[in-house]
């Protein structure tokens, strides 16, 4: 129970049992940011790069950059849960407006859609044999009275 | 199967960690720090060239003074997170060393950057002479003022893990002073890009 709730409990930027945050993520880090400053500073001060391309050269240096800290320092990155999340109910969501396109569901469903991507819990990636099957299973079925066996709160509520 | 899943969908619904909550909040509170500086990085984007025919960017700006502000910035961000990861270990002098480093490249940062407004304003480059430099001062100078609080709030930090030493909500306290530390070094890089060095073209 206590592992399952710390999958769900987590914050972008808060490592708190898999943390990947290590002294080589923020020397990594360290040195690529080092790196970008001294060539945006070149890139300023010298004509390495075509003049009418300095401008966007130092804005893409400073967007690499930031991207540097978020990912080495604030450990925000493509596997961090936020934007695993994100993307997992961008995919629900177009399933479930796929199917309405085929099928021509009823308001019902819709409604029970909205329900549906707020309470469903996001997979958990060590996890995935239990929780993730059974949604999938879900998903791929189609079959509502099962799924919402499945949550019996949010039928009371 | 549904049973354990439906105990498991009542659990989710009670209230997340106190640690969890306090964290997102602060990201929240970040993100609209980010918000409130887009606003003041526009408003310098349209008045850099307004220079009433004042000192323009070129003449004011010490572009080798602030390479040493930018590494100094960054070393301190680097600091910050061995410490933070000190911290998590439980290695309270370790962190405590971080945090004095953490602390003294942040000071001499804004060392350097104070020194450099009072050349600018005996140069008379002061925030009342045109629209650009009261861009400038408003824009730089708020990341200074963030710069000063956090440097308390880091003084005000190591203070408590001395006397309290690195308990649970002691190190969710220094969690957040270390997103608000690296989202400084991440505002600086936008300040570095547009003022100093598009602005000093």
């Amino acid at each position: 129970m206590d592992i399952d709730n710390r999958l769900y409990d987590r914050t972008p930027g808060v490592e708190d049992h898999e943390s990947t945050a290590s002294v080589e993520s923020y020397t990594a880090g360290l040195a690529l940011a080092i790196l970008l400053t001294i060539v945006s500073f070149l890139v300023s001060q010298t004509n390495l790069l075509w003049p009418p391309g300095v401008v966007p050269g130092l804005i893409v240096l400073a967007l690499a950059q930031i991207g540097v800290h978020l990912v080495f320092f604030l450990h925000v990155s493509i596997g961090s849960d936020i934007i695993r999340t994100m993307f997992w109910y961008i995919g629900r969501l177009s399933r479930h407006r796929r199917r309405d396109r085929n099928h021509g569901r009823p308001q019902l469903h819709d409604a029970y859609v909205c329900e549906d991507v707020a309470l469903t819990p996001l997979p958990p990636l060590a996890h995935s044999s239990s929780i993730g099957a059974e949604l999938k299973r879900h998903d791929d079925s189609g079959d509502h009275d099962h799924a919402r066996s499945l949550f019996p709160a949010a039928e009371r509520a | 199967m549904a049973a354990h899943l439906s105990s498991r969908a009542t659990e989710r619904s009670a209230p997340a960690s106190k640690r969890t909550v306090v964290a997102y909040g602060f990201w929240i509170f970040i993100l609209s720090d980010i918000t409130m500086f887009s606003g003041l990085f526009a408003a310098f984007a349209v008045l850099s060239h307004r220079t009433a025919s004042g000192p323009t960017g070129l003449e004011v700006i010490n572009l080798y003074h602030v390479f040493i502000e930018t590494m100094f910035l960054l070393v301190s961000s680097y600091a910050c997170g061995l410490g933070a990861l000190s911290a998590e270990r439980q290695q309270r002098e370790r962190y405590l060393v971080f945090a004095v480093l953490t602390f003294v490249l942040g000071a001499a940062f804004l060392f350097v950057e104070i020194s450099d407004f009072s050349d600018m304003a005996r140069m008379g480059a002061a925030p009342t002479r045109s629209a650009f430099l009261s861009a400038f001062f408003l824009l730089v100078g708020m990341h200074g003022t963030r710069v000063t609080i956090g440097l308390l709030w880091l003084a005000y930090m190591m203070a408590q893990v001395v006397f309290k030493g690195l308990q649970p909500h002691v190190l969710g306290r220094l969690l957040c002073f270390s997103l608000f530390w690296h989202a400084l070094d991440m505002i600086w890089v936008g300040v570095l890009t547009l003022v100093y060095l598009i602005g000093a073209r």
